[in-house]
């Protein structure tokens, strides 16, 4: 079966954030410098082949964008400046936005414009509910006093929740039927192969390799907010924390009826930092430092890191102002602010650049059968 | 200058260290020694650099204080620097032609670089069949025949235009030839040239009204060359129309042919969607700035393929007529098929294109430019390997695209281009006439690819363009630019010197065997004298080779300069103890 080729591709995948992947000859420099392709699992030039061809069907269950940290080496060596890194980046978007049941993911992506008024659409839907369900009282007998808002808060959010994870679902059907990751699972028992990817979620070894100098033995020593693993660590953790003490927080207001301050507020005051500090280095990074990883800040990038920090800072107030029972009409709308932005980025959640969480581990796992011999999985 | 042939020899031996390229390996100074003691060796000498002033100024002052009158170089390779030390003896005024020209560089220390000890044998050895040769060397004087400065230029396509202009340019009357009813050649078919995008027809143009302007050029249309003899500086070539022309150098611009695919090669002759690059091209010409329509179909989808007729592979090619296959590259197709794709993709950027190729060579000034417009353009590149060609299919062309992993790629074609190469035109004629030596790709050869690109071994004969190889406008227009000033050169003064080192006849022992005459290589070298039956030599067309002297039972010839006895003499030098 020969492969089939679709002209229109590169152009749309331009939209995306590719460059000038056409200028690619076929060197192989970027996939010789890259500390993670490797035989079987090679990439960036592979993968710039298939886009150049418009071999969407090779492309679009590949694991290998999901496999690249986005070190940048390539881009560096690429004696043609096709950028591969921006290209590895661009085909994770456009894996992100297939996978999005809507359809509303490639708008999100190719449409910054698009994707403004729909953040500023639900902005105003989210908020304009917290305030009217409410009813018109004055502002500061509203949350700081009262808890009405309260509960449509926990309300809406529970609604929320359950459409995330419906669109979850079918994002993952897709990802189950692109992938083609069934017949790898077929007559084996995987369980090695999910010990690895737990352990490579935990520490993201891979990517402490992606930042290993080119001759692969000396790390580059760099200072913590520059040392992209770590600073993705942070994020990473620092979400997962306060998911957990989110639920935790749910679990014993809502269901046990009281309020403790320990442990879901410690869990959730030393997440929050961690995940503010990363957010932080990250969006410093972009703006002081674009030369290393990705070149190029798409809105769809910035909108991520731009909702995470603005809910780790607005979390921190509301955590302050709870403390010291302060009362002002600013403290509730920082908490609507907080509120909507939460809701709208759960809400997002599949089709903006967070459903990596969804697709990378998945991706991983694929590329660890891929890689493992029938006979040694046990 | 002084008659040394009274004089005893007495020899000066000079070893140069070439700046270490000879001294680091070879121990000069015991060369230097060891020559000294050498029968007929007066001084024997080493320096840094004999090619420099000061070298050359010792070797002057030796002479001149009568310290020797025969000399022997040992340096680097005589192609280098033996017209300079020839001159050196000149300024001297000593006989340039007693001086031998020994190579130690290449010949010793550069090839024995491990064994110090075995290269400074050698170079003793070497040194010292100089030495014996030069101590038999006549007083040679170099050979002068007339130089009629008219030039005969053969095909009037652009180089021919452009090496006629240029001779003209520097005061040679020129004569050219062309045999087709007009000047230009190949240029009345393109369209825009590449690198510069010019129109081809406004280039056309400029050459022939500076052509009508010259007053020195004669053009002859309709005309071929059908009788050649002569030699350089008195050529006579006969004329189509019975008449003859005497040129004092020639320069051979004839050009060359389009490959045609074989029969039923990538379906051409059968798939009317099959076409050549030289095909299209006088198409887009006559449908200038207008989306290209293929046997009434608009083109959506088209992809070429290159390398067709060039760097084909014996067994996997049908072969040419002459029953070998064109293994050469083409070089310009490459670049004429980019530039060509980025022509059509200027009226339709929409249009996509394929272009198939084994190896791209976009080699020349501004070259790789015109591959980086088209692969921004959008044109996806495939490559295949030699033995696995494209397939020509209904609606299709499939690839196995070495790029992807030798996978099958089906690409859709409304057009096929082959992007056919370039093979010698119709010069057999002239070849045989003027026994001009042929490379294995038929194309017509130089002296020496990089010492003489475009002279000819045989004295007189100069290449520009096509015939030689495949070359761009702009290469053909530099060979013509070359060959004109070689040309210039030669035909500066009243006669042309050359060397004296040519086959001589002992008149006393010939028999008038006529061996010797039908070993000869060169027409009209060697002759039997009608009268007295002897051979003789005509000095100005013999090459030196020493066949004639080989065949000689009476040992009537001999070679000036090369003789027998310094041969002799040589062998004995080189093979005795060092």
């Amino acid at each position: 079966m020969s492969i089939q080729l679709d002209p229109t591709f590169l152009p749309d995948l331009a939209k995306y954030g590719a460059g000038d992947i056409s200028a690619c000859f076929h060197c192989g420099n970027c996939t010789a410098v890259c500390n993670l392709s490797e035989e079987g699992a090679s990439f960036p030039r592979k993968m710039i082949r298939f886009a150049q061809l418009g071999a969407k069907s090779e492309l679009i269950g590949a694991s290998e964008p999901w496999l690249c940290y986005a070190c940048g080496e390539c881009s560096t060596t690429c004696p043609r400046q096709a950028e591969p890194a921006e290209f590895m980046a661009s085909l994770r978007r456009w894996q992100i936005a297939q996978l999005d049941p809507t359809g509303m993911g490639k708008l999100w992506f190719k449409v910054p414009a698009f994707a403004l008024l729909v953040t500023m659409a639900l902005m105003g839907v989210f908020g304009t509910l917290m305030v009217s369900i409410h009813g018109s009282k004055v502002f500061p007998q509203w949350v700081f006093g009262g808890t009405a808002a309260y509960e449509t808060i926990h309300h809406v959010g529970m609604v929320v929740g359950a459409l995330l994870v419906a669109l979850l679902a079918a994002s993952f059907g897709l990802l189950v039927k692109r992938s083609g990751i069934l017949p790898l699972l077929k007559g084996r028992k995987p369980w090695s192969a999910f010990k690895w990817l737990a352990a490579e979620m935990v520490t993201m070894k891979r990517h402490g390799d992606c930042e290993i100098s080119a001759d692969g033995v000396v790390p580059i020593a760099k200072p913590a907010h520059k040392d992209h693993r770590l600073v993705h660590l942070a994020m990473m953790w620092g979400f997962i924390g306060l998911g957990v003490a989110t639920t935790l927080d749910f679990l014993f207001i809502f269901f046990l009826g009281f309020e403790v301050f320990y442990p879901a507020r410690v869990i959730g005051t030393i997440a929050g930092a961690v995940m503010l500090w990363g957010v932080s280095a990250a969006i410093w990074r972009r703006i002081a430092d674009p030369k290393s990883g990705t070149r190029h800040t798409n809105f769809a990038d910035a909108w991520v890191l731009a909702f995470l920090w603005i809910l780790a800072v607005t979390g921190f107030w509301l955590e302050v102002v709870v403390t010291l029972k302060a009362h002002h009409v600013v403290h509730d709308w920082v908490l609507i602010l907080h509120a909507a932005m939460a809701m709208e980025f759960v809400l997002l959640f599949g089709m903006t650049k967070m459903a990596h969480v969804l697709v990378r581990p998945f991706m991983l796992l694929k590329y660890k059968l891929e890689r493992t011999p029938m006979e040694t999985v046990d | 200058m002084t008659d040394h042939k009274t004089e005893t020899p007495k020899i000066g031996v000079y070893i140069c260290h070439c700046g270490g390229n000879i001294s680091d390996t070879i121990d000069v100074k015991r060369v230097a020694a060891t020559l000294a003691e050498y029968p007929n060796v007066e001084i024997s000498r080493e320096y840094p650099f004999m090619c420099s002033d000061a070298g050359q100024k010792m070797v002057i002052e030796d002479i001149q204080a009568g310290r020797n009158n025969r000399v022997v170089i040992a340096a680097c390779s005589p192609m280098l620097h033996e017209l300079t030390f020839r001159k050196t003896l000149e300024r001297a005024d000593l006989n340039p032609y007693l001086y031998e020209h020994v190579n130690i560089r290449e010949q010793a220390s550069w090839v024995h670089k491990a064994d110090h000890e075995g290269a400074t044998d050698k170079a003793i050895r070497l040194a010292r069949a100089g030495v014996e040769k030069i101590l038999r060397q006549d007083e040679l004087e170099s050979i002068q025949v007339d130089a009629t400065k008219h030039v005969l230029v053969i095909g009037g396509g652009p180089a021919g235009m452009k090496a006629a202009l240029d001779s003209a340019g520097r005061g040679l009357r020129v004569t050219l030839v062309e045999k087709s009813d007009r000047l230009g050649g190949h240029l009345h078919d393109l369209d825009t040239v590449y690198p510069s995008g010019l129109k081809a027809s406004k280039i056309l143009g400029r050459l022939l009204n500076k052509i009508k302007a010259t007053p020195l050029i004669t053009v002859a249309l309709n005309t071929t060359v059908t009788g050649w003899e002569g030699f350089v500086g008195n050529f006579s070539a006969t004329l189509s129309d019975q008449s003859v022309l005497k040129a004092g150098a020639v320069i051979l611009s004839t050009g060359y042919d389009h490959v045609i695919p074989a029969d039923g090669e990538y379906e051409y002759g059968k798939d009317p969607r099959v076409t050549t690059l030289p095909q299209l091209i006088e198409h887009m010409k006559s449908h200038a700035g207008q989306p290209l329509v293929w046997h009434g179909k608009a083109i959506k989808s088209m992809a070429f393929i290159h390398c067709v007729g060039s760097r084909q592979k014996e067994g996997v090619h049908a072969p040419q007529a002459d029953g070998k296959v064109n293994d050469y590259c083409s070089r310009v197709c490459c670049t004429a098929a980019l530039h060509t794709i980025n022509a059509i993709q200027e009226i339709q950027p929409e249009l996509n294109i394929y272009d198939c190729y084994r190896d791209i060579r976009t080699y020349g000034r501004g070259h790789e430019e015109i591959y980086t417009k088209a692969s921004k353009n959008g044109v996806v590149f495939l490559r295949f390997n030699e033995d696995a060609p494209p397939e020509i299919k209904s609606a299709s062309v499939v690839v196995k695209d070495v790029l992807t992993w030798n996978q099958e790629v089906e690409v859709p074609a409304d057009l096929v281009v082959l992007v056919t190469g370039i093979k010698q035109g119709a010069v057999d004629e002239l070849v045989s006439m003027m026994k001009l030596p042929v490379s294995a790709d038929r194309f017509l050869q130089e002296a020496h690819p990089k010492l003489r690109p475009v002279e000819v071994a045989n004295n007189g004969f100069y290449l520009a363009g096509n015939c030689q190889a495949p070359m761009d406008l702009v290469e053909s227009a530099a060979a013509a630019g070359a060959a004109s000033s070689k040309i210039a050169a030669l035909l500066s003064k009243d006669y042309i010197p050359l060397d004296p080192y040519v086959a001589r006849v002992d008149a006393d022992k010939c028999t008038g065997c006529e061996a010797c005459l039908t070993e000869c290589s060169y027409t009209g070298a060697i002759f039997q004298n009608p009268t007295t039956r002897k051979a003789e030599v005509n000095a100005a067309l013999c090459k030196g080779c020493g066949a004639c002297v080989a065949v000689c039972e009476p040992r009537a010839l001999d070679l000036a300069g090369w003789s027998i006895d310094q041969m002799e003499a040589m062998v004995d030098a080189m093979a005795a103890e060092v």
